[in-house]
């Protein structure tokens, strides 16, 4: 049951880490999208409805935090399991994430590995 | 779990359908080119533009120019273009896009493999996070070992993986295992290839062809060294025809052999700490054990005054004395385990107990002693000797001894003369069979008697010169003819015994007993052991 994937980050190297770490998934039929800012990460969730986003918090304007609390608040998007990236022993960034509603939290830096196991287990891929 | 090295990403993986789209689209308005397509290496178009200003009618009997798209000189794709109207091969416009493509897709590949790199740090960034809590966490030693060979299989997938630790004789021992449970056979394999990888001082890949070795024919392994030490291996393996591990494997496997190592060796050396706090502990323990066997009070009566001072070289000693009342005899004992440390202090308290036994039913030192011998002689273990100077003591002032192979004791009289009272048989525990022989000595009130093992006279100073015996007569011949007290003789020994030895450690146990023939009118002191 292949899904759709967002990947949201600022930071284009990061953004291009994170793709790349999880760009096997197409070969299982997964759809990877991304997007650059808050803005953009909440018009693709209303839009693609993404199973999974891969959320960095540390954004500009609209930050991860406000970005999660948006999908979680609206009933059509509460679905989406988000996956906070969050700066590794920010446990203030933890509890604020919780508060938004975050599924899980990976910490970077982030292990390419542990990334798309999480992936593949958020989206009930073997 | 990382992408297999080498392996060519695909071009849509390189640059993806928009970006390719968007190259074409800048040469689409610059030809009569009826059709533009991108295909990868099976066919498959993955972006097409068309020239709609030339439909179909035009050129539609035109071949379609084919140019392959290589990178590293290997094809991963095709430009094709279907010209409207016949056009050279060699035509500007297809060289100018075909090269604007190739530079893209190796400026794509070069973008992946810094990308790659990157990721690779970030494994290892993370690994050594995880290391640090993982195995710093305070875990024991005996965990330690299976929490490495998880850490191993999650950062380089195996399905097989052991943890050797060189700590013990045979050169190696299985501390950690994980799969192919019950392969004996292949696990005895592997342990000789980390045993050739332990020697090295790096990690190793190899395939073993053997159809023997096919369990665990694909093999990584890495040392664990701690500093310049190996203290055992990591090997994973996989079956034949599996992938071979990558040099990001073995970096990422040396990694976490190298943490993996210090962790072990901090918690071998955290555990024998423990463990010697706790032997210290019970030797503290058998110390306080061992002061209780020597007499708190010494029986003391106004015919002979009594003290002792006890001393361990170490935690327990195999020096000894004892005195006890048989009616009007008092029977005092100084003797000396050949030998130091915990199995001396047994052998000193066995003695004690025969000794104690043997000497009754007015038995003469001699008998005492031949008795005790043949007694200990039977229960002791090899090169088990012990001296003994062993004395009554008549109220009236005739004392028979035996000396058993012990330093002659010494009669100090009041009248400044001495007499060295000789050995009348060989150490005990020697000869079963050996008799002791008795000797009678009178002393007269204000006499002495000492009682004392080589401890004392070959007790050594700093610069290793010993205190001899002739400065303990010396100091028992004055403090006998200053009428002091046997209290007094063995504060004043204890004393010159210290100053003289000083900052030197003490090399073997010392013990001296002094009984001064009272007037039989004095009342008498008594000294309990001291350390």
């Amino acid at each position: 049951m292949p899904g759709t994937l967002l990947i949201v980050d600022d930071e284009p190297h990061i953004r291009m880490l994170l793709e790349q770490s999880l760009e096997e998934l197409e070969d299982a039929g997964v759809r990877l999208l991304s997007a650059a800012d808050g803005d953009e990460a909440l018009d693709t969730i209303r839009r693609e409805r993404p199973d999974v986003v891969f959320l960095d918090v540390m954004m500009p304007h609209r930050n991860g935090f406000d970005v999660c609390a948006a999908v979680k608040a609206d009933p059509d998007t509460r679905s989406v399991k988000i996956v906070l990236l969050t700066a590794k022993g920010q446990e203030v960034d933890r509890q604020r994430g919780e508060a938004a509603g975050a599924d899980l939290y990976l910490t970077k830096p982030f292990d390419p590995d542990d990334l798309r196991a999480t992936a593949e287990r958020l989206l009930g891929i073997e | 779990m990382s992408r297999e090295p080498g392996a060519r990403p695909s071009l849509v993986r390189l640059l993806p359908r928009h970006e390719l789209g968007a190259l074409l689209d800048a040469f689409v308005p610059l030809s009569p080119v009826r059709r533009w397509r991108v295909l990868d290496t099976a066919g498959a178009a993955l972006v097409e533009r068309g020239g709609e200003a030339h439909a179909a009618a035009d050129g539609a009997g035109v071949a379609p120019l084919v140019t392959p798209l290589t990178l590293d000189g290997e094809a991963i794709g095709t430009l094709e273009l279907a010209p409207a109207a016949p056009l050279d091969a060699g035509h500007a416009l297809l060289r100018a896009a075909h090269s604007v493509l190739e530079q893209a897709l190796a400026a794509a590949s070069m973008r992946r493999e810094l990308a790659s790199e990157t990721l690779e740090r970030y494994r290892e960034v993370h690994l050594a996070y995880r290391l640090g809590e993982v195995l710093t966490g305070g875990v024991e030693l005996a965990a330690l070992p299976a929490r490495v060979l998880d850490e191993a299989v999650r950062v380089v997938q195996a399905p097989y993986a052991l943890l050797v630790l060189d700590d013990d004789d045979a050169g190696g021992r299985v501390a950690a295992e994980r799969g192919a449970e019950g392969s004996a056979d292949g696990a005895r394999e592997v342990v000789a290839a980390i045993r050739a990888g332990s020697a090295a001082d790096r990690a190793g890949i190899d395939v073993d062809e053997r159809p023997e070795a096919a369990a665990h024919a694909v093999r990584l392994w890495a040392p664990l060294r701690a500093g310049e030490r190996t203290v055992g291996g990591l090997l994973l393996s996989r079956p034949a025809g599996s992938r071979v591990f990558s040099a990001g494997d073995a970096k990422m496997l040396s990694a976490l052999a190298a943490q993996a190592a210090t962790s072990i060796e901090n918690a071998r050396l955290h555990a024998a700490s423990l463990e010697q706090a706790r032997m210290a502990r019970e030797l503290q323990l058998a110390h306080e054990v061992q002061s209780r066997l020597m007499p708190t009070v010494l029986p003391s009566s106004t015919s002979w005054q009594l003290a002792a001072w006890w001393s361990a070289a170490r935690e327990v000693a195999g020096d000894f004395y004892d005195a006890t009342r048989q009616g009007e005899t008092t029977v005092v004992t100084v003797g000396d385990v050949a030998d130091k440390g915990m199995a001396a202090a047994l052998f000193m308290a066995l003695t004690r107990s025969v000794l104690r036994a043997s000497a009754v039913d007015g038995r003469d030192p001699g008998d005492v002693v031949t008795r005790a011998n043949a007694l200990l002689c039977a229960d002791a273990s090899d090169g088990m000797f012990v001296t003994l100077a062993h004395a009554h003591l008549a109220s009236d002032g005739t004392v028979r001894y035996a000396n058993a192979g012990h330093n002659p004791p010494l009669v100090a009289r009041a009248d400044g003369s001495l007499e060295r009272l000789p050995r009348t048989g060989i150490l005990v525990g020697w000869d079963d069979a050996a008799r002791y022989g008795v000797e009678t000595v009178r002393l007269a009130s204000g006499d002495a008697l000492v009682l004392y093992t080589d401890g004392v006279t070959e007790a050594r100073d700093a610069r290793g010169r010993e205190y001899g015996e002739e400065r303990l007569v010396e100091l028992v011949r004055d403090h006998v003819a200053a009428r002091r007290s046997a209290a007094a003789i063995v504060s004043a020994l204890r004393t010159d015994l210290a100053g003289f030895v000083g900052d030197a450690d003490a090399f073997d146990d010392a013990t001296v007993l002094v009984a001064l023939r009272g007037s039989g009118e004095r009342v008498s002191t008594s000294q309990a052991p001291g350390t």
